[in-house]
């Protein structure tokens, strides 16, 4: 991968989600962060070669369902994968990311295993 | 597919042993080690029988919003609360944090622990709200009785995990 994109409204948890990413060998060549789906809309404008978001669902300003919306708007799943990062472990709310085109999901508390096994898939 | 509608709203009891598997979820995979040191409890009385001598004075709040609804207090030590940072962050103990990087810190345990216990104990009973985690002026209590407090020894302070219902709402 090229670069990831983290949106979480906690510096905090965007420091530990871009430490985590390199304990589980995560090959991605940078790390761009935002603190929510506003600046995350933003970032993908000004930053075109990104190829993976990881983002949280409880947010200000753009909660991380809006965001999804949003980008699907413009970018199909298979082109930007969305992984959604998240305390809100809920079926309904799980259920209703993943329809809006979220490609997965991981809640937290994570560990490096759980991280990079929901991001296996798009690792090439 | 259970019908929420019908579900009883859960007691003290049962939402006060999801916050404390929710902490021990938490905190045994993502922050430090802990020690239990009394459910139930006042933080002040655990703290003085803990030998404590710092007070409670950072405060990380989560409201949630629903059927029930409330709100989980995450009330640390100043030296509790840089270990949490540093154990989340994963930093030595020898490393200097801002203030505002400790208080990130305690507002995202509070929101993985409330998540936590939404998604356990709330989630089945129909739709809830978290709010954003935001820090409080220490020792304003929430108006509205307590279901408990679970308090922690870390391994530089003590930390209290409180849930409190919201005034009017109602419970069993």
């Amino acid at each position: 991968m090229n670069k990831v994109l983290i949106v979480d409204d906690s510096a905090t948890m965007r420091k530990i989600i871009t430490r985590v990413l390199r304990q589980a060998e995560i090959p991605c060549a940078s790390v761009v962060e935002a603190g929510n789906g506003v600046e995350g809309m933003a970032r993908l404008q000004s930053d075109p070669d990104i190829d993976l978001i990881l983002s949280d669902i409880n947010m200000p300003e753009m909660n991380g369902v809006d965001f999804v919306k949003a980008v699907r708007a413009t970018r199909a799943k298979e082109a930007l994968p969305m992984i959604m990062v998240t305390t809100e472990g809920g079926e309904a709310m799980m259920n209703n990311a993943l329809a809006l085109g979220a490609n997965g999901y991981v809640t937290k508390p994570f560990t490096p295993e759980s991280i990079r096994a929901a991001l296996e898939a798009y690792l090439g | 597919m259970a019908d929420s509608s019908t579900r009883s709203l859960p007691g003290d009891a049962e939402l006060l042993a999801a916050l404390e598997r929710a902490v021990d979820e938490v905190f045994s995979s993502m922050v430090c080690a802990f020690e239990a040191l009394a459910e139930h409890g006042s933080p002040v009385a655990a703290a003085a029988r803990g030998g404590a001598r710092e007070s409670f004075d950072r405060e990380a709040v989560v409201e949630f919003r629903g059927a029930i609804s409330g709100q989980v207090v995450f009330r640390c030590t100043a030296s509790g609360a840089h270990d949490i940072a540093r154990g989340l962050l994963m930093l030595d103990g020898e490393t200097a944090l801002a203030v505002d990087e400790v208080n990130d810190a305690l507002k995202e345990c509070a929101n993985m622990i409330t998540g936590h216990v939404k998604t356990r104990v709330l989630d089945p009973l129909g739709a809830f709200d978290l709010s954003i985690p935001f820090m409080k002026d220490a020792g304003a209590q929430p108006a509205g009785p307590v279901c408990g407090a679970l308090v922690y020894r870390l391994q530089q302070g003590l930390i209290s995990v409180e849930l409190w219902r919201c005034e009017g709402a109602p419970h069993s």
